[in-house]
């Protein structure tokens, strides 16, 4: 041990007589250790940390499973009825609830207050694992039609009702409705994880009730699809074994009712973690593979300075070996001071670090779940110390190996240890190649996705989303009937219409980009079929002057007008994949088609009066959609967003916007008042943040590697100094001696350019079969390698024509002292 | 001085090196034998094996051919960590150019070869105490290399040599960097380790530094071509 300390006091002593190579060092590994821990703090803070319930491993997340045509198989939100026969006959759940998000307005208040709400079954709390801080959970009994009971956040219970301990028993007004807080949640609770935090829990009771006794209530509809399950696995029950409990029951559901049950005829389950933050794996072991080649370039670098420092170090070292060390004597003490570089290393990785993932969390803005929590906590650290170690033997025990075997006789003779020289500089030579195989291989990706990135913007949402305002409110059902609803927002349409800089106005819902969306079946006239085969497509509600007020091109047929009222015939607009997919080669208008939603009785058929421009509703990067319109005077499909199209910057007019609404109903509250850009600019941040960082560590890839290749050939034109002299001394010119000189290190950029394209196009490979990562561009898109090789032999030109230079200035007098 | 126990034995070792296609003979067919307590030089001109001879007795290379029997035991075909092993045990070297480590100080130079022996702090403390006061540099122990005369360095690297006991002192050229005066005082300092006790092997080609030794080897392309004593070196002076 303690010649282990005297190992790292020469280390420390050695590093500090060399402060150009140290500072070098330290900071190429700051770099390496610092973008590695930050990416890492990312990656647990998503994905490994575990989800702050008792026994996270046993919370699962449920949904049916819809498989079309294709037999393609993917999550759908499950129906009421389905998950109550799930939760009846199933045995290897400890506890299972159903929720779905909800909004409500809360009154009472000095103002009325918006907030964003679950609705869930009984048991919704015991079976998430945390009960609440005052008050119960909900109860079976209270899935009743006429329950009204609520559980508050600890974050709403303190704002809204001061912390008051006595709410418990107490009613509150929300949706011009009473209801009876029951419980309070402890504070930091947030469950369901995804989305807006919710404030308020209110029991599923409402979904069991109708306006209109002959409707079936929600809980009755088992073709609505609308809510996500949450279980909790029995103690020694295996996750396998409970998806094919409940797999064998929701194929018993199919058969049973085939009629709605027949596209969903399993069910997914998966832990609750994985269906949280699944979707970010991908991307977040992209980004971490990339950091990774990052510190090993890296390490290469400082495997090279080290190689160039033991050369100079042959001298002690052939002393030690001539006092009695041995070879690994050598190596550990060499190992050593390798471990003092990656510790000093990752001291000034960790600042770099932390600065990173602020710096990301901001980028991100909470697009990716959980992303928030990361900071460097003693997981991390101990990430960063295990890496520190592992790079340290990774740049330093090549050197020490090389270094710790001089040839003594040669120091008996010249006073000097000596290694070869020429092998060396072969090894050396073929670190700079392998940094700029891996160095390629990263900028072809990060170009890649770059260019994906690009091809995105380049999409054409199908509507203009500049200099358009959207506002959501709800409008209560017990305050607006369905036709007090139509006749709020047409006037309220026409009070905006007369604002200054507002061009025209729409509404719709769901609003496209939003994240929002609803599908439901439909039958053609003409073409029966059994309704377990009943087609779907993608379904809105608009007003009139929505497409106008978008920009969605009208391509034949017309728009919605004010006469297509509640007792007007049924009216529909498709848009062009609509008409493409289900009336192929045909003349779409003046067909009928019979959505299977209404809003009483027997769903009517509807005519199909207009084709729009195809909409990107969900994403860019997605295929466009078969959608249909239907007019907010003949379906009542809840809350809809007021878009409105400026003629001014968009923002500007807020504040007119609201003061509109409040003087028609000062209740309602407005929330989401976002332009259009902000709604796409959401749907492009997760691959711009990917773009961008991946650019980012490519760029510092080439850096480092201009840097080791800019290390090699100085050291060679070092070691040639002589020769360059006794050239120039028999008239070689000084362009010859740069011509020289570039040629040596284009070699190695040569190599390390041919092997990097294979690995790119390996990569590139791997990317493809991801998916969701390329998009509208091949892995082996010629430009990006193109401008990639042009890059990196730009760059290798830059790095070897400054030692070139240098050469060419060598004075053949000096040189031949020198030697 | 001697105790007539031999302590180094080589018999008919040769030497050569290959480079590319040319053979070089550097050393063929010499014999030598060095008692205990005896005070060996080995003379010749540049080139003629010195070097290569002094790296063979060190254990800093090994022979082509022949055998070598160092201390009881035949170290010719040793491996390069039982080289290491019975180096830093057995042999204690002085070279021309001091091989001081310029990052460490007086001290942790002398300290350094018992470094690499199980060897606890306090008796390396002793040792390198002890060494230093026997060349008269204790109190410069805390100082760098830089921070001393091309004596004193030597003096340093000769308390390093001493420090791990060794069975012999091989000095090569001990005073070729040394001005003339500081070159005595190092000779002075070997004679006086000789009296002591010491074995010691010396390379020189100066004649007025080998005449110190008890015995004189000289060497001549590879070969020994004569063998001195003392007196006849007196004589021939």
């Amino acid at each position: 041990m303690h010649t282990f300390f005297q190992d790292i006091r020469f280390g420390l002593r050695t590093l500090r007589k060399a402060p150009g190579f140290t500072i070098i060092a330290v900071f190429t590994l700051a770099l390496g250790i610092g973008a590695n821990t930050a990416i890492f703090s990312i990656v647990n803070a998503v994905l490994l940390k575990p989800l702050p319930f008792p026994e996270p491993d046993r919370l699962l997340f449920m949904t049916s499973a819809f498989s079309n045509q294709k037999d393609v198989s993917r999550p759908f939100a499950i129906s009421y009825p389905d998950f109550l026969d799930w939760r009846a006959t199933a045995k290897s759940f400890s506890g299972m609830a159903a929720y779905h998000g909800d909004s409500f307005t809360l009154t009472g208040l000095p103002q009325p207050l918006h907030v964003f709400g679950v609705t869930a079954t009984g048991g919704f709390f015991t079976t998430v694992g945390q009960q609440p801080f005052l008050g119960r959970d909900f109860t079976r009994e209270e899935e009743k039609p006429g329950t009204r009971v609520v559980v508050l956040s600890h974050q709403l219970w303190e704002s809204a009702f001061h912390g008051d301990r006595g709410i418990i028993g107490r009613a509150i007004a929300m949706d011009k409705q009473s209801y009876t807080v029951i419980g309070v949640m402890p504070a930091g609770y947030v469950f369901p994880m995804e989305g807006d935090a919710p404030q308020l829990w209110r029991s599923s009771a409402t979904d069991a009730e109708t306006t209109d006794p002959k409707d079936t209530p929600m809980t009755g509809e088992r073709g609505a699809h609308f809510l996500q399950g949450v279980a909790r696995l029995k103690p020694g029950v295996a996750l396998e074994s409970a998806r094919d409990e409940l797999n064998l029951i929701t194929r018993n559901l199919a058969a049973q009712y085939p009629d709605s049950n027949k596209k969903f005829p399993s069910a997914t389950v998966t832990t609750e973690l994985e269906h949280l933050v699944g979707n970010n794996r991908t991307q977040l072991m992209i980004l971490l593979v990339s950091v990774a080649v990052v510190l090993f370039i890296a390490c290469l670098n400082v495997a090279n300075l080290l190689l160039v420092r033991a050369s100079k170090r042959n001298r002690e070292i052939a002393v030690r070996a001539a006092l009695g060390a041995r070879r690994i004597r050598v190596v550990r003490q060499m190992l050593t001071e390798s471990l003092v570089l990656g510790l000093a290393g990752a001291l000034l990785g960790i600042p770099l670090a932390f600065w990173a993932v602020r710096m990301f969390i901001s980028l991100n803005a909470a697009h990716m779940r959980r992303i928030e929590s990361a900071g460097l906590d003693g997981t991390v650290l101990a990430f960063t110390a295990g890496i520190a170690l592992l790079t340290s033997i990774l740049f330093g025990l090549v050197p020490a190996l090389r270094a710790s075997s001089p040839n003594l006789t040669e120091f008996m003779k010249e006073g000097r240890g000596t290694t070869s020289s020429a092998s060396h500089q072969r090894l050396r030579g073929v670190l700079v190649v392998a940094e700029t195989t891996l160095g390629l291989a990263l900028l072809v990706v990060a170009g890649l996705l770059l260019r994906s990135f690009h091809r995105i913007l380049s999409v054409d949402p199908g509507m203009n989303s500049h200099d358009v305002l959207t506002l959501t409110f709800d409008l209560p059902d017990k305050k607006y009937n369905e036709q007090q609803q139509i006749e709020f927002y047409t006037q309220l349409q026409h009070r905006l219409e007369n604002l200054p800089g507002v061009s025209s106005v729409g509404a719709v819902t769901p609003l496209p980009l939003s994240g929002s969306g609803a599908i439901i079946t439909f039958t053609i006239e003409g073409r029966p079929v059994p309704k377990a085969d009943e087609p779907s497509a993608d379904i809105k509600v608009t007003t009139p002057d929505y497409f106008h007020t978008l920009n969605i091109p009208l391509l034949s047929g017309r728009d919605f007008t004010e006469r297509d009222d509640g007792k007007a015939p049924g009216v529909v607009i498709v848009n062009q994949a609509f008409a493409e997919k289900f009336f192929p080669n045909e003349n779409v208008l003046g067909k009928h088609i019979t959505p299977g939603a209404s809003n009483h009785g027997k769903p009517q058929p509807r005519e199909i009066i207009g084709v729009v421009g195809n909409v990107k509703s969900r994403r860019l990067d997605v295929e466009d959609r078969p959608e249909y319109y239907i007019p907010d005077t003949q379906l009542n499909f809840g809350s809809m967003t007021v878009c409105l199209r400026t003629s001014v910057e968009p923002h500007s007019i807020a504040s007119a916007v609201r003061s509109v609404v409040s003087s028609m109903d000062p209740d309602l509250p407005i929330y989401d008042i976002k332009t259009m850009d902000e709604y796409l600019a959401a749907t492009l941040v997760t691959p711009r943040f990917q773009a961008m960082l991946l650019e980012a560590f490519a760029g510092l890839a080439l850096l480092l590697t201009a840097i080791g290749l800019y290390g090699v050939v100085s050291y060679a034109v070092a070691q040639r100094t002589h020769e360059i002299g006794v050239r120039i001394t028999l008239g070689a010119s000084r362009g010859k001696v740069i011509a020289m000189v570039l040629k040596s290190g284009f070699q190695l950029t040569a190599i390390g350019i041919a092997a990097g394209v294979v690995l790119a196009l390996i990569a590139g490979r791997f990317l493809s079969s991801l998916s969701s990562v390329l998009f509208g561009i091949k892995p082996t898109d010629g430009f990006t390698f193109g401008v990639v090789v042009a890059v990196m032999l730009l760059v290798s030109l830059l790095a070897c024509y400054i030692p070139a230079w240098r050469a060419s200035k060598v004075d053949p007098m000096i040189a031949l002292r020198y030697e | 001085m001697t105790n007539g126990q031999t302590l180094i034995n080589l018999e008919n070792v040769t030497k050569i090196f290959y480079t590319d296609e040319v053979e070089t003979h550097a050393l063929s067919g010499i014999h030598l034998d060095i008692k205990r307590g005896e005070y060996v030089s080995i003379a010749g001109p540049s080139g003629c094996g010195k070097s290569t001879l002094l790296s063979i007795i060190g254990l800093l290379d090994s022979p082509t051919d022949g055998s070598y029997v160092l201390n009881g035991r035949a170290v010719q075909g040793l491996d390069f960590s039982d080289r290491a092993r019975i180096r830093n045990q057995e042999i204690g070297f002085i070279f021309q150019s001091f091989n001081l480590i310029g990052d460490l100080t007086v001290y942790e130079n002398v300290e350094l070869p018992l470094t690499y022996r199980s060897m606890s702090s306090p008796e390396r403390k002793k040792r390198v105490q002890e060494s230093l006061e026997k060349v008269g540099m204790a109190h410069r122990m805390r100082h760098y290399p830089s921070q001393l005369s091309g004596g004193q360095q030597q003096r340093v690297a000769v308390a390093r040599a001493l420090g791990g006991s060794p069975s012999i002192l091989l000095a090569d050229e001990p005073t070729g960097n040394l001005d003339s005066r500081n070159g005595e005082a190092v000779m002075e300092l070997l004679q006086q380790l000789h009296r002591e006790g010491a074995t010691i092997c010396m390379v020189t080609h100066d004649a007025r530094f080998a005449k110190h030794a008890e015995r004189t080897i000289h060497l001549f392309d590879g070969k020994v071509v004569e063998e001195t004593e003392a007196a006849r070196q007196a004589e021939m002076a």
